[in-house]
């Protein structure tokens, strides 16, 4: 469990080692033994030091919240919280030196660990990852970490530190004050730790690191607070409860002494582990990701990494993509309508590299690697050396059929192309090729880099070796994958849209844009309807749009309410070519903020006194729509378990994380009452509110039956990959 | 019910609250007590018959902290025997000190009173006192900061920058002609120090030269998106706040104090004191604090009802100009006469002494109530988390 070693020189190592877990994780077998053996090492007077490090490939990984989530009461967490605060506040007040040799990932509790230590040493190494990822569960540090934290590096950096949960590398994690000291090896890292320990036979008080605290009594402190407070409010909406959380703990941490700041951290993490949107956090974010990510892990060893992967298209898209395979040691081959736009494109990936080589976020190494792993073509025959083909062109029908076409004259037969259409149907897409088995649908996201979820289309007659290749790339990119079904939109364009859709429907009703997007806002989703149309670029949404129109049947009623959105959207491309927010165009101006534009604004009509429509109602709709549309996902089978579509709504277009997801959400609310409301909306708002059969199913069994029937989709879906 | 009569009052001058004001150098504790020793001098009280001292204090904190009433009374001078008080609403605080003085006296369990307040921003810097309802993160989750919800309001009433800019221009050229033609001279005591040394006998913050092309140069003073949402999710038809108040049309921090000298009739014949004024009523009510001016309103209402006047009773106001947004919407609300708001210049030119304020404004308005000979005076100050504070004075006939 824990190793401990004692030196020659009287120093004694613990090193890290929970066989239980697998991965270094903390559970309460690993505290009890961690409590013996530091009150063994306490009690013990001729022990001059004490370093940890661990015999794993991490350092110290957070707890193991499967034996977290299972059956406990918020005094037990209470209990165990204060358990580990015990034993990192006698670590912290032994006044020999304690040194953490860092060798791997120090995350959450291990960071904590480290915390409690007088020195910090950890191996420069780019896969190593520091951080407090807490909160993006809707949990926070509860082992003294917020006040060790905050004594370290002040108020301000912690609290940044602790709400972005980001796991830095230990280059940036020692730019923050994490971290003391970097070291190349592992044998310089415990060489390092007992150089540390005897400089000293005990630390004096004046040598140990302090940020002076921010108090909440300052002048400078309280208008931090009460800044941070709003701030938090609107950065975090939807997030679940424990930013606000950290804030307070911070702010009463800044009052009180240590013994008392520590019950406030236990108890606030007891009482947030108690809430229902923490637990649903946690289902997604925890089971629902680890779920998805083994689907794709799976099938890694089935087969041998690509050759090489050609790009096809050096726009955002496929530059992103690029840059995210040659950094995971794929072998690209980049390719753009003529070697100019080629050559410019992997310029700009270069350009891309040196921005973030200032900013520390590559290494020198990382970068020239990368762009050694990026080759331009300069003919489209020059495909055929690949295995895998990523088509990242336009978003235009035609120009897409017609590459296929001629691709598929160059390429063998077994060659894999994929496409990273956000929209089309592989179907409407395959007319042109011939071995429709070969192709299958990746849907990546902009930024490329920093959504970390992979759509993967499979259409009728995706191959399973198709499939099996888009799931490695996804899984070699690190990013989590779900499998829809092929389909119009699939399934987050699909949802995205019928919410874009219910805005616009508002705003030809004669609703005030502001109002809109402010509800959009106010319910919790990054985006607000008019500006995610513009993010996603409005010849994109006209396409889809049409589309629509086209497979409904409603082409020939020229004044259907689709026509009319239609309407609006065509209006703003082709009229007033204003194309979105990568244009500095779109329903809003760019430049210099954001703002609604004239054109948007002309569509609101006076409130008519008789029928007022509240914020709230707009609110209900902008919801409640992606509920109905994704229980008609599931219904046609587009979608096929629930995990995967609450982790794809999340993820992608941010639905409030706090509800679990747009699943978790249709769950939460499968009862009678919203049956009930969802008929009487579409009463007064139109049929598309009209409650699926898959919900009145849902409610006439009972809400088991749902968990179950997704458990069986998933069964189904694997036995059939 | 007892009449509650005011006697007499008396103020220091207003001093610059900032670093290198005029009064920065006088401790809060001596600012008031020249002031109180002055107002119970020329009326010839000895301070045994006053019942209590009750002073409004905004940040009772460090040298204003600790039951500074009473630290002032004995600083004054006054005998051992007289108490004293110290009453906390925020900017309406010595507002409240006086309501709190006429109505103790007219329920007929006190006689005489001293009540004022003091603020020395200077030295007590604004918010000294923190408290929770702006800075604890889990009960300031309505905080709005008074900025952030007077710009709110302004963008809700569109209001101009220039309309907005115009009224100050406006406020410091009444104040600049009321010093020329001495119009506080009867109950302004210039302060001094021990050795007969002046600090300051005139509101030094007020500014004659105030123009629009003046102000037009000054960059708004409350952007804060975090601040802006909280106020935009309660007012979702506002695309965005425009930021349009900035030092120059706001109230700027200022140091200062005020007292009155309140009682009943036989206090009046024992000392041989003739009433200048009587309370005629007043109120306090509370309402969104996102929009500075809901309390504000209400507690004019029931002032009005209560003394059973209609607003177009009332001669003169003074309304505390805390932002221009504020004053413009008073206006409009009640829809008074400019005329008679603020004659003699508002809060954005002589600045605001917090704690201070309340009894100036009342002190102000009886003075020109008697210069104008007319009857009725309305006070009114918007505060902190959406109060407000009214009161009504009447002129007494000798």
């Amino acid at each position: 469990m824990i190793n401990i070693q004692r030196m020659e020189n009287d120093i004694i190592t613990l090193s890290l080692e929970n066989r239980e877990t697998g991965k270094n994780l903390i559970n309460e077998a690993f505290i009890t033994h961690l409590e013996t053996l530091v009150e063994e090492i306490i009690r013990d007077k001729n022990t001059l030091g004490l370093i940890f490090t661990s015999s794993h490939k991490e350092f110290l990984l957070g707890a193991d919240i499967s034996a977290f989530t299972k059956g406990k009461t918020a005094m037990e967490i209470f209990d165990f919280s204060q358990r580990l605060q015990k034993v990192f506040n006698d670590l912290e007040q032994w006044p020999r030196p304690v040194v953490a040799a860092i060798n791997g990932s120090a995350l959450g509790v291990g960071l904590e660990l480290a915390l409690a230590c007088d020195y910090r040493i950890a191996i420069n190494h780019h896969t190593i990852k520091i951080g407090f990822p807490e909160v993006k569960m809707g949990l926070m540090p509860a082992a003294g970490g917020t006040r060790r934290l905050s004594s370290l590096i002040g108020v301000k950096g912690s609290l940044r530190i602790l709400l972005e949960g980001e796991k830095y590398t230990p280059l940036k994690a020692k730019e923050h004050g994490l971290i003391d000291a970097l070291v190349e090896t592992k044998n310089d890292l415990i060489e390092n730790a007992i150089a540390f320990i005897q400089q000293y036979e005990v630390i004096p008080e004046n040598e140990k690191k302090r940020t002076p605290s921010l108090s909440a009594y300052s002048k400078e402190g309280q208008e931090f607070f009460s800044n941070m407070a709003a701030q938090i409010e609107l950065d975090y909406r939807g997030k679940g409860e424990a930013p606000k959380r950290i804030l307070n703990c911070l702010y009463e941490t800044s009052l009180l002494p240590p013994e008392a700041a520590s019950i406030v951290e236990s108890q606030s993490f007891a009482e947030l582990f108690e809430l229902e949107s923490t637990q649903r956090m946690i289902q997604t974010l925890y089971y629902g990701v680890n779920y998805c990510r083994k689907i794709g892990a799976q099938k890694k060893d089935q087969l041998s990494p690509p050759r090489s992967i050609g790009v096809i298209g050096a726009g955002v898209m496929g530059r992103g993509i690029s840059e995210l395979l040659a950094a995971t040691n794929h072998q690209v081959l980049l390719l753009d309508k003529d070697l100019t736009s080629t050559e410019m494109g992997r310029g700009l990936i270069q350009k891309d590299l040196e921005e973030k080589l200032k900013r520390n976020d590559v290494t020198k190494f990382a970068k020239e690697t990368i762009l050694a792993n990026i080759k331009t073509l300069s003919n489209i025959s020059d495909l055929a050396q690949c295995e895998v083909i990523i088509e990242t062109i336009d978003e235009n029908l035609q120009l897409k059929k017609d590459l296929y076409a001629k691709i598929e004259e160059v390429i063998p037969k077994e060659t894999i192309l994929i496409t990273n259409t956000s929209s089309f149907s592989l179907q409407s897409l395959s007319e042109n090729i011939h071995h429709r088995d070969r192709f299958v649908g990746l849907h990546f996201f902009s930024p490329v880099k920093e959504v970390p979820l992979g759509e993967i289309i499979k259409g009728d007659k995706t191959s399973q070796n198709a499939l099996i290749h888009a799931l490695k790339i996804v899984h070699q990119l690190e990013k989590t994958p779900v499998v829809i079904r092929d389909g119009e939109g699939f399934f987050t364009t699909r949802i995205m849209m019928s919410y874009i859709a219910e805005g616009l429907r508002c705003l030809i009703e004669g609703m005030s844009p502001s109002v809109i997007e402010n509800a959009g806002l106010a319910l919790g989703f990054p985006q607000s309807p008019l500006s995610l149309a513009d993010h996603l670029s409005l010849p994109m949404v006209e396409g889809y749009l049409h589309s629509q129109i086209k497979a409904s049947g409603q082409e020939l009623i020229r004044d259907s309410i689709d026509q009319k959105i239609l309407g609006i959207v065509s209006r703003f491309t082709q009229k007033l070519e204003r194309l979105g927010s990568r244009s500095l165009k779109g329903f809003y101006n760019y430049s210099p903020e954001p703002e609604l534009c004239d054109a948007i604004k002309e569509y609101e009509k006076p409130k008519d006194p008789t029928n007022p429509i509240s914020f709230e109602d707009i609110k209900k709709r902008l919801f409640n729509i992606q509920l109905v549309e994704t229980m008609k996902c599931f219904e046609e089978g587009v979608l096929n378990t629930a995990y995967e579509g609450d982790v794809a709504s999340l993820l992608v277009w941010g639905f409030p994380a706090e509800t679990g997801g747009v699943v978790s959400a249709c769950h939460s609310m499968s009862n009678e009452l919203f049956l009930q409301d969802l008929q009487a909306m579409a009463l007064q708002w139109g049929e598309r509110f009209s409650p699926p059969k898959i919900l009145k199913t849902l409610i006439n069994k009972n809400y088991n039956s749902l968990h179950e029937a997704r458990e069986i989709l998933a069964d189904a879906l694997l036995e059939e990959s | 019910m007892k009449d509650a009569f005011i006697f007499d009052a008396l103020r220091s001058p207003r001093g610059n609250g900032e670093e290198g004001g005029s009064l920065q150098v006088v401790k809060p504790v001596e600012l008031a007590s020249q002031v109180l020793k002055e107002l119970l001098n020329r009326s010839n009280i000895p301070s045994p018959s006053l019942d209590d001292l009750i002073l409004g204090v905004g940040a009772p904190v460090g040298e204003q902290g600790g039951l500074v009433a009473k630290a002032c009374a004995l600083h004054a001078g006054f005998s051992s025997t007289l108490a004293g008080v110290t009453i906390n609403r925020s900017c309406a605080s010595s507002l409240e000190s006086v309501n709190l003085a006429s109505l103790r006296i007219s329920a007929g369990q006190d006689q005489l009173l001293i009540a004022g307040g003091l603020e020395s921003m200077s030295r007590v810097p604004l918010h000294s006192d923190g408290g929770s309802l702006m800075s604890d993160p889990q009960i300031a989750h309505n905080f709005i900061p008074q900025g952030v919800a007077a710009d709110l309001l302004a963008s809700l009433k569109r209001y101009s920058r220039r309309d907005l800019d115009q009224w100050a221009v406006h406020s410091h050229k009444k104040a600049s002609l009321a010093q020329d033609r001495a119009a506080f001279k009867n109950s302004l005591l210039p302060i001094k120090s021990q050795i007969g040394h002046s600090f300051l006998s005139y509101d030094e913050l007020v500014k004659s030269g105030t123009t629009m092309e003046g102000l037009a140069n000054f960059e708004p003073l409350f952007k804060n998106p975090g601040f802006d949402f909280r106020a935009i999710f309660r007012y979702p038809e506002l695309e965005k706040i425009a930021h349009l108040h900035h030092v120059g049309n706001i109230s700027p921090n200022a140091d200062g104090a005020a007292a009155l000298l309140l009682g009943n009739g036989r206090m009046a014949k024992k000392y041989e004191l003739s009433p200048r004024a009587k309370i005629r009523s007043f109120a306090v009510a509370s309402g969104d604090s996102s929009l500075l001016v809901k309390g504000m309103n209400q507690s004019i209402k029931k002032a009005l009802k209560q003394a059973n006047l209609e607003i177009e009773d009332i001669d003169l106001f003074e309304i505390q100009e805390s932002f221009s947004s504020v004053i413009l919407n008073t206006i409009d609300e009640f829809k008074l006469d400019p005329e008679k708001v603020n004659v003699n210049g508002g809060s954005i030119a002589f600045g605001h002494p917090q704690g201070a304020t309340g009894a100036m404004l009342l002190i102000s308005a009886l003075d020109e109530l008697e210069a104008r000979n007319q009857r009725l005076a309305l006070v009114s100050i918007g505060t902190f988390s959406g109060m407000g504070v009214t009161t009504i004075i009447e002129r007494v006939d000798p």
